[in-house]
């Protein structure tokens, strides 16, 4: 008898734990990673017109977005939308290699896969220095600011970067 | 009085001459004007699968206005397709131009412009009995993708459903 209750308790208690380490899978996503940051990709000339386009990544406690944008406009002002997804995102806090601070982001989309990692950064930006986000795919780093720049140009190549649609 | 009152006709003057800059603007880029009956919320039955024992069902929820389509993958547990959650979206700029089919009937054929290719690419509205009632359908065709239908309200019914294959309907990857 007592061996079936010490079974019982001890089936309790890894049922309880696994409870435990499910919900604690998730976590928050801190306050300074949150908010608009944007991605320079390039330009190219459309009818004798030089278009600059941008990427905009949009972090908040339960979603994650990409927007395409492009402009006319050497300072990237006046942005016109083109495209954008988004979706539901949980995050997990991770440290990388180099005992950085990292944010792994899952989404439903594909939801056994990690969707992209981010973490914080300071970086020089004409000589002054300044934050950016990091989006880390695929072995690439993509920088973001809270601003859009002219600077740390991602590529075509990487202007589908976040497959947060099918 | 006199300078104000030509103060005036000259705001009213820059005002209609903006208003008609406004109107030629957007008509530049867009062939046709979508009609009001195809703008607003339309959801399309996906598919339904067991998520740890669990039925979960899948609604498409597209949003259409004249410069916009928005596409929604949104899931519930309930048969009757209430609660629906949101789960992820996809937007894209739009223009849409007449596309006369058989007996001169007038559908909408729409053209993404950030994206390569869209699997289906026209859409027309049309009345069909669905459980017995007569409902507005948007049908959605073309572009290399098989035809599906969209509802004012969520329906539940094979009949109607899209399958697994559209959750890509609006493909980013070019």
């Amino acid at each position: 008898m007592e061996i079936r209750q010490w079974l019982l308790a001890s089936m309790a208690l890894i049922a309880g734990s696994v409870a435990i380490s499910i919900s604690a899978q998730a976590d928050t996503l801190p306050e300074d990673y949150q908010g608009n940051w944007y991605g320079y990709i390039s330009s190219e000339k459309v009818h004798q017109q030089r278009h600059y386009y941008v990427g905009q990544v949009t972090l908040t406690g339960d979603q994650v977005a990409y927007d395409y944008f492009y402009t006319g406009n050497k300072q990237l002002k006046k942005l016109q939308w083109k495209w954008g997804a988004s979706a539901l995102a949980t995050y997990k806090a991770k440290t990388d290699k180099q005992n950085r601070q990292n944010y792994r982001i899952y989404t439903p989309v594909y939801s056994d896969e990690v969707l992209a990692r981010v973490r914080l950064t300071v970086t020089k930006l004409n000589g002054k220095k300044i934050q950016a986000l990091v989006l880390h795919t695929d072995d690439e780093d993509l920088y973001l600011f809270k601003k859009p720049t002219r600077s740390h140009a991602w590529g075509f190549e990487h202007e589908d970067e976040l497959y947060i649609y099918y | 009085m006199r300078t104000m009152k030509s103060g005036k006709n000259l705001l009213l003057g820059l005002g209609s001459l903006i208003f008609a800059l406004l109107l030629i603007g957007p008509r530049a880029q867009a062939n046709a004007k979508l009609p009001k009956a195809y703008q607003g919320t339309w959801y399309g039955y996906a598919y339904a699968n067991r998520v740890n024992h669990v039925k979960t069902y899948y609604v498409i929820q597209l949003k259409i206005t004249n410069n916009q389509l928005d596409y929604n993958f949104l899931k519930t547990t309930k048969p009757d397709l209430s609660g629906l959650v949101w789960q992820w979206g996809e937007r894209t700029r739009v223009t849409y131009s007449k596309n006369y089919r058989k007996h001169k009937q007038l559908g909408y054929h729409f053209d993404a412009s950030a994206f390569n290719s869209l699997d289906v690419n026209k859409m027309q509205l049309s009345q069909v009995k669905v459980a017995g009632q007569n409902e507005t359908r948007l049908k959605f065709w073309g572009g290399g993708g098989f035809p599906v239908s969209a509802f004012r309200q969520p329906v539940n019914s094979g009949d109607w459903a899209w399958g697994d294959d559209y959750e890509d309907m609006i493909p980013t990857d070019e």
